[in-house]
């Protein structure tokens, strides 16, 4: 109860204050817009409507079948934009990694097939069209082409009627939606940065809050004063790090409300696995926030490192460009495999289904695991200058 | 019965004795001030009574029981004032009551709290954040803080330092309010005139230790000195040589302690005349704890 009563006192003092407002809850999203604005431009399609249509021929068309040739060449270069290949899993796999948005298969004995319906009014001929799950784009170059080839079966039905006098079936155009491959390369920027903006509000929670906070009631005395009542340290402690988890949930919500509205960012992020995960990256920012606060004696010089520690743990962490893969001098290379963000940021982003470097799972937990049990350790050592009580 | 007895209290900085051998008791129901200058050691010794320092050395007893850690049901007893008030800035006067009276887990009521803002003539304030409060409404926040858990015991340390003189009278009417309600106050303070005021009983403290303790009545008595003669002159050093037991306060102003008034208002003046030094604004008054403390130290408490 006590604890509950003096976390809601520590939250609202926080809140009300308007650095305490601005950077956990406005902040992260005015930073996450900017990001995806400037940022997923790089990657979008080049202007106007072309979409990239795979054909995969299985046969050179002749005969009746150069109607539909005919009906390919006048498609391009707009809206279409066809590429072609040799086989349907190159087709596929391209589709997937988003090069192109359709694939339409012209299968082996299409043109016989063809002249059989038109002639004999056989079985309806089956042509393949793949589109991609999900993307817009896809379905609507899918719909597109459909409506195209639509048009072409009527011209086919009349010169049927007006050729033979028989009867004429519809060639059927059978849609196949398929999924996107997960382990695919294809860069959803908002998706990428959607990690590292939780990741920041946290760390602006646990690494400026908790230590100054901490600090400024100490020289203040306002923590001696909560130790005059039946409150004592740990008590004391308990609420700060409650309130400001209460403020690390209030802050990540906003973001992904913002993420999953306005960003479409994979909703991947609402699995157990990639929750687990932050839940593990709070732990670790609340331990870089002690260590910090162990070491630091002064509320100015608690400021300055805890600015240095912040720009580092975000920018070598790999928070918007992948560190390691650039050509850095070494020794950046090193402090980026020391920090614990570095692990973080990825492990999140492995579990949205980005993977930037090649760590080892074991790597992605351990690591950040001996920075909470190193500065566990620096904190209890500290414990009682810390929290200023004798 | 004793509320606080202390035995051998002692507490050093390095070097520093701030606490060196204090003991003193404090008998339920009465008001006793722990009177000295800067730097006595009021504060660590209270601080210490509190459970917020660590004693080197020394014996606590709160109704005759031995405290030697002060724990939560010792803390659940005492209310206090710090002599640096600090709160959460951005909660109202309200909420920081409410606040407090949940950190000693006792259920207050609406009714409750608006009678601490009443008792400290806070009322108005109810809704203004701590940090728009004046220095002397924050004392008397802090005033009402300390007593939300309706404390047997209540320590002040400093309550009016820093207070007009209007301000410093109405915290001294809410002290002797409580006194009437039967509460047992510890009290620290530099102003004489607190301490004459307010206690029961003064505990003089000086360099870590108590030079002396008594009713005033008793420590004004101590000295054996019937008047004071107090005035200013140009040149106070020659006089100073030709009268061994004058002295300088801090106020510029030379202070006579005499038995016989009469006497010795004759003996200044001749002498004044023969070495041609002019004296001015004579005054002649009853002793007080200043010069309790001066006569003990040769100090002014002021110093
Ligand atoms: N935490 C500390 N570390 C080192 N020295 C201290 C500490 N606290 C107090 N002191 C020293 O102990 C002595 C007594 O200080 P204390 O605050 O008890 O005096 P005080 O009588 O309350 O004075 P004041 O009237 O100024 O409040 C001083 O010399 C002070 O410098
Ligand atoms: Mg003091």
């Amino acid at each position: 109860m006590r604890i509950l009563k003096l976390s809601k006192a520590l939250f609202l003092n926080d809140v009300r204050e308007f650095s305490g407002f601005f950077w956990p809850f406005v902040f992260p999203l005015i930073l996450f817009f900017i990001l995806v604005s400037v940022f997923s431009g790089m990657t979008s399609t080049d202007g106007g409507i072309v979409f990239r249509l795979g054909i995969v021929k299985e046969e050179n068309l002749a005969g009746f079948g150069t109607i539909l040739e005919q009906v390919i060449e006048q498609i391009q270069p707009e809206p279409f934009q066809v590429v072609v290949f040799d086989s349907l899993e190159e087709a596929q796999k391209n589709l997937q990694l988003k090069k192109i948005e359709l694939v339409l298969r012209i299968p082996k004995g299409l043109s016989i097939a063809m002249a059989r319906v038109i002639l004999f009014a056989g079985q309806p001929t089956k042509i393949e069209l793949y589109t991609l799950a999900n993307s817009y784009e896809s379905q609507l170059a899918g719909k597109i082409l459909q409506s195209i080839l639509q048009q072409v079966d009527l011209e086919m039905a009349k010169q049927v009627i007006s050729l033979t006098g028989g009867e004429y079936k519809e060639v059927e155009f059978v849609a196949k939606p398929i999924e996107r491959k997960k382990t695919s390369n294809e860069f959803h920027y908002a998706t990428y940065v959607f990690p590292a903006v939780l990741l920041m509000s946290i760390m602006s929670l646990a690494l400026f809050n908790l230590p100054l906070g901490l600090i400024n009631n100490r020289e203040e005395w306002v923590n001696r004063r909560l130790y005059t009542t039946p409150t004592n340290a740990l008590d004391y402690l308990s609420s700060m790090g409650l309130s400001l988890l209460v403020s690390m949930v209030i802050s990540c919500a906003l973001v992904y409300l913002m993420g999953l509205t306005l960003y479409k960012v994979n909703n991947l992020c609402l699995s157990v696995g990639f929750i687990l995960r932050l839940l593990y990256s709070i732990a670790v920012c609340f331990s870089v926030g002690i260590v910090i606060v162990s070491f630091c004696r002064r509320f100015s010089t608690a400021l300055v490192v805890t600015q240095i520690a912040y720009q580092i743990l975000m920018f070598l962490g790999g928070f918007y460009f992948p560190v390691l893969n650039f050509n850095m001098p070494w020794p950046i290379k090193v402090v980026a495999r020391i920090l614990p963000t570095t692990y973080l940021v990825e492990n999140l982003r492995i579990s949205l289904g980005l993977r930037m470097y090649s760590f080892s799972e074991f790597e992605l937990w351990l690591i950040p695991g001996i920075w909470i049990l190193a500065s566990v350790l620096a904190f209890s050592f500290n414990f009682k200058r810390v929290m200023g009580y004798e | 019965m004793n509320a606080i007895t202390v035995r051998n209290l002692r507490k050093y900085y390095g070097a520093t004795k701030a606490v060196d051998g204090v003991s003193f008791d404090v008998p339920q129901g009465e008001v006793v001030a722990l009177l000295g200058p800067n730097g006595a050691g009021k504060t660590t010794t209270v601080e210490i009574i509190e459970g917020l320092r660590e004693k080197d050395d020394g014996e606590i007893f709160y109704f005759e029981k031995k405290a030697d850690h002060i724990d939560k049901t010792v803390k659940s007893q005492i209310g206090v004032q710090l002599q640096k008030t600090a709160f959460f800035e951005y909660l109202t006067v309200y909420e920081t009551i409410e606040l407090f009276a949940g950190l000693y887990n006792v259920k207050v009521q609406k009714s409750d709290i608006e009678r601490l803002m009443n008792l400290v003539a806070l009322q108005e304030k109810a809704k203004s954040r701590v940090r728009t409060l004046s220095g002397g409404q924050l004392q008397r926040l802090a005033l009402a803080v300390s007593l939300v858990n309706d404390p047997k015991i209540l320590f002040l340390d400093e309550p009016t330092t820093g207070l007009d003189p209007q301000a410093r009278r109405h915290v001294w009417e809410i002290i002797e309010q409580l006194k009437q309600e039967g509460k047992t106050i510890l009290l620290t303070t530099h102003y004489m005139e607190e301490a004459e005021k307010l206690a029961d009983r003064v505990l003089i403290m000086d360099h870590g230790k108590i030079i002396a303790s008594g009713t005033v009545q008793e420590l004004i008595r101590s000295i054996d000195m019937e008047s004071y003669i107090e005035f200013t002159t140009d040149k106070a050093q020659i006089l100073q040589k030709e009268i061994p037991s004058l002295r300088v306060t801090d106020h510029e102003k030379l202070v006579l302690p005499v038995i016989d008034v009469e006497e010795s208002i004759h003996m200044l003046l001749n002498k004044a005349k023969e070495l041609a030094i002019s004296i001015d604004n004579i005054v002649i008054r009853r002793p007080n704890l200043e010069d309790v403390f001066l006569n003990l130290t040769g100090r002014s408490l002021r110093d």
